[in-house]
């Protein structure tokens, strides 16, 4: 028995890191088993079919201990990198050698997606939504905290650049001191009582810089001597929201929301995607769970006096979030209740033989199966041959 | 070639599954294969055609063993018996058929005997309350088919009623709930973390004992009004949540076990949570259902209220039925030493009644009429075989939601084995003998053949 090469696969926490160890050399393809979805690109983009599809729906769900939705052979795998730059996810890393490289588009072999995830920084206010609405966390909203959302965070006025004014009508003020006891910005520099004159005298000075234009000096002076005016100069949020497009899988759901119509993403494929909600048995919900972009959802039922003669299907998408990515047909328990048509892939650089081959592959229309043939793998019904857009 | 026989009904517990298929052998004698049937359902079938049946009445001996008589002999015994004492008790009937229970009655009438069946040790306390309060349930179809909200209010149905959640409640897909367990909230309401508290959505460890609290505070958060931080050791928001979701249900049923009929309140645990349905009827559809024990426990209330209006605890003693739980109940009859023999039938009170009235019944003849082995059988002056309904004797059972279903036989009983119905038939052929040889020659009671059992 030859020792080199040889092969391991072994689990470190999410990772399942694949090893061909050669005599000098080590090659490893790194899954991460927590950020793969099951969408089986890699099962197709594999050109040594070393690559199966697991139990997707129990994988995703953390139903079964240490499966990953994918699985790959260590001695089939030829260590190329494909499914790398293939899987839409970010979920799988090729080492050589340790470190972390792609042989494969350094000599330009292979084309790469071509991303378009961009934040009009003009437009973007700052907010919140598309922090909340990403899926897979991919949008790094660089913002400093303030108080409302934190309570160590930054004091609310610094958010907005302001000229704020301060004058204090000194005929009418009496230097009684309340709005120096009210607000930190104020103080009530008395001088000390004299007998000689027998009155009161003093400055009200003010800092610009701590005064949130809050008024309350205003309305508390009992001399009506005090005016507060504030200029905004600009009320645009500090800081900056971007996209990270290693974690993006083009979902559009931050487009959707965006508020200020900011954000312009590309999806990675054209296609369709068919739902029949009358296949679907009814109270599984795997494709909701495994879905990567939320947009599987099981229809809320209606009151009863609002039926009209029909009850909520099984199951729906909102076609705006859909990536095509496949991860539903592959999780389905069901025949034919998704069908998934995938027609163009965006790719920069040349598109090389072993990339349309993939292609091809990828475009072949498919829908989920409920008898396969090899147990434990996942087996998709292939339907008609692609068509390309 | 094995027969399979379908639709065959399953005499254990309150859920009635009639979806068993059993497979009999070639000859008709032996069960082979159960399907459907949970563990509980299936053991019944095996142990019909296991060795361990008795086949033949058993009387006890002075030497405190039991000798086989003939059931002549042994109809004889249970007549005589019947016709001596002054007030026999007839108890049981949790588990056989509405027949059985018909032709029981007619002995019982005609002996004047106390009739009480398992309802006055389990949910006597729910007849109670819907003498107080009124029943809002329906079938358990209608849970199936529309219920979005479920509750399990101190039962365990994963235990006690095995198929009960994924037949009705929980996971099968009805026609407006055809997201099966994905068009339900399920919430449990138990002390312990039960396995049928696994499935919920939302659990709620209530204080042993405290249920009437926790339904108080229910009542009163529908109403729009303060409760106080925490009842019966549960939030006020987690209160208030659920109180949401029930106000919100398109249809809604309560299931309810012993958690509420064996606790401190007893029927007032029962009967707040009746008025809880009722004052969730302001809303939208709520329903509540005792989850009835035995397959035919609901059978004794259906079958003895239509013949004599009362369902359990009924005194035939004289020629008026009377019914007053509490005072002609079993246990409380038993406790205060007030009948002078009894009969086990299809039950087994030596297990299942408190010792201290075991103790006190034994004192007198006890009979039991049982197709097995069990405590009470080993403690009888007189042990009666008969077939087991739904394996060896068909009949009408009433499920938990009181729908009578079929049941078929789906093998012989073992050979000269006769059915409930025809044992208390004969009994009462026995006893109107009795009577008229006693009117004919004047009062001379005889003492019963056989020995009283040893303590
Ligand atoms: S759930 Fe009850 S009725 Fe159904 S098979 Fe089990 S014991 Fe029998």
């Amino acid at each position: 028995m030859a020792l080199f090469p040889k092969y391991s696969k072994t689990q470190e926490g999410q990772n399942v890191i694949m090893e061909q160890r050669l005599l000098k050399a080590v090659n490893n393809l790194i899954l991460n088993a927590e950020t793969c979805t099951g969408c089986g690109i890699c099962v197709d983009a594999c050109p040594e079919e070393a690559i199966a599809l697991g139990p997707v729906g129990a994988a995703r769900r953390g139903a079964v201990n240490n499966a990953a939705p994918v699985d790959v052979n260590p001695e089939k795998c030829s260590y190329c990198g494909v499914c790398v730059i293939m899987c839409p996810f970010n979920a799988m890393t090729l080492k050589i050698d340790g470190e972390e490289r792609l042989p494969i588009l350094e000599r330009e072999g292979f084309p790469t997606y071509d991303m378009v995830t961009v934040i009009d920084e003009e437009k973007c206010s700052r907010c919140t939504t598309c922090d909340e609405v990403c899926p897979r966390d991919a949008i790094a909203r660089d913002v400093p905290a303030f108080e409302g959302g934190d309570e160590a965070g930054r004091p609310r006025q610094t958010a907005l650049q302001t000229k704020t004014t301060f004058t204090v009508d000194t005929e009418k003020c009496d230097v009684c001191g309340i709005c120096g006891e009210l607000c930190p910005s104020i103080t009530v520099a008395r001088k000390p009582a004299n007998p000689e004159t027998g009155k009161i005298e003093g400055d009200v000075l003010w800092e610009e810089s701590t005064c949130d234009a809050c008024k309350i000096c205003v309305e508390a002076c009992p001399q009506e001597a005090i005016t507060v005016e504030r200029e905004v100069i600009s009320d645009k949020l500090p800081g900056k929201v971007e996209i990270e497009q290693e974690n993006c899988c083009t979902c559009t759901w931050c487009v959707h929301t965006c508020p200020q119509e900011a954000i312009t993403v590309e999806k990675l494929f054209e296609g369709e995607i068919e739902i029949n909600p009358e296949k679907c048995p009814g109270g599984c919900s795997t494709c909701v769970e495994v879905c990567p972009c939320n947009a599987l959802y099981l229809p809320a039922p209606v009151p009863a006096k609002e039926m009209k003669g029909e009850i909520e299907p099984n199951i729906a998408i909102n076609k705006d979030f859909c990536i095509l990515c496949g991860a539903c047909v592959n999780a389905c328990p069901s025949e034919d209740a998704i069908i998934l048509r995938r027609t163009a892939i965006r790719m920069k650089d040349k598109e090389t033989d072993l990339f349309k081959r993939i292609k091809e592959k990828l475009l072949t229309p498919r829908t989920s199966k409920v008898k396969e043939a090899t147990p434990g793998e996942v087996e998709v019904k292939v339907l008609e041959t692609a068509e390309e857009a | 070639m094995p027969k399979k026989i379908e639709n065959v009904g399953c005499p254990y517990c309150g859920v009635c599954c009639d979806d068993l298929v059993v497979t009999v052998s070639d000859d008709g004698k032996k069960i082979l294969e159960v399907e459907n049937a949970c563990a509980i359902g299936n053991q019944i079938f095996h142990h019909a055609t296991g060795s361990e049946r008795v086949t033949r009445p058993r009387l006890r001996q002075p030497d405190g063993t039991y000798k086989e008589i003939s059931y002549d002999e042994a109809i004889d015994y249970a007549a005589r018996v019947l016709y001596n004492a002054k007030k026999p008790l007839i108890y049981g009937f949790g588990s056989t058929n509405c027949e059985g229970m018909a032709a029981a009655a007619k002995v019982a009438e005609k002996a004047g005997a106390v009739l009480d069946n398992c309802a006055s040790i389990c949910h006597g306390s729910s007849f109670l309350a819907i003498f107080d309060n009124g029943y809002p349930s329906c079938t358990l179809g209608e849970t199936k088919n529309r219920a979005d909200v479920v509750v399990y209010w101190g039962a365990n149905p994963a235990h006690a009623h095995p198929r009960h959640m994924s037949r009705y409640s929980i996971f099968p897909r009805g026609f407006f709930t055809g997201k099966g367990q994905k068009s339900r909230k399920i919430i449990v309401v138990d002390p312990r973390h039960t396995d049928t508290a696994q499935v919920a959505d939302i659990y709620l460890q209530v204080k042993q004992g405290h249920d009437y609290e926790l339904f108080n505070a229910f009542r009163t958060a529908l109403r729009g009004h303060e409760i106080p931080e925490e009842v019966a050791g549960i939030k006020r928001e987690k209160i208030l949540e659920v109180a949401e979701i029930m106000k919100k249900a398109r249809f809604g049923t309560i299931f309810y076990g012993m958690g509420l009929c064996h606790s401190d309140g007893r029927n007032h645990n029962v009967d707040i949570a009746i008025s809880l349905t009722r004052d969730l009827n302001d809303y939208t559809k709520w329903t509540i259902m005792a989850m009835r024990g035995h397959y035919n426990i609901a059978g004794p209330g259906v079958v003895w209220s239509w013949q004599y209006g009362f369902p359990y605890c009924l005194d035939l003693t004289k020629d008026v039925a009377h019914m007053n739980p509490g005072e002609t109940s079993s246990i409380d009859l038993a406790m205060r030493d007030e009948v002078d023999a009894f009969f086990n039938v299809a039950t087994d009170a030596a297990a299942h009644f408190p010792i201290e009235a075991v103790k006190h019944l034994r004192k007198h003849p006890w009979i039991t009429i049982d197709p097995n082995i069990c405590m009470a059988s080993e403690i009888s002056d007189l042990h009666i075989p008969v077939g087991i309904v739904g394996v060896e004797v068909p009949g009408i059972v009433y499920r938990m939601d009181n729908v009578p279903i079929q049941y078929r036989k789906v093998i012989d009983p073992p050979e000269g084995v006769i059915s409930d119905e025809e044992l208390f038939e004969r009994i009462y052929k026995r006893l109107c003998e009795l009577e008229a040889e006693e009117a004919a020659k004047g009062k001379a009671k005889t003492t019963p053949v056989g020995v009283h059992a040893e303590e």
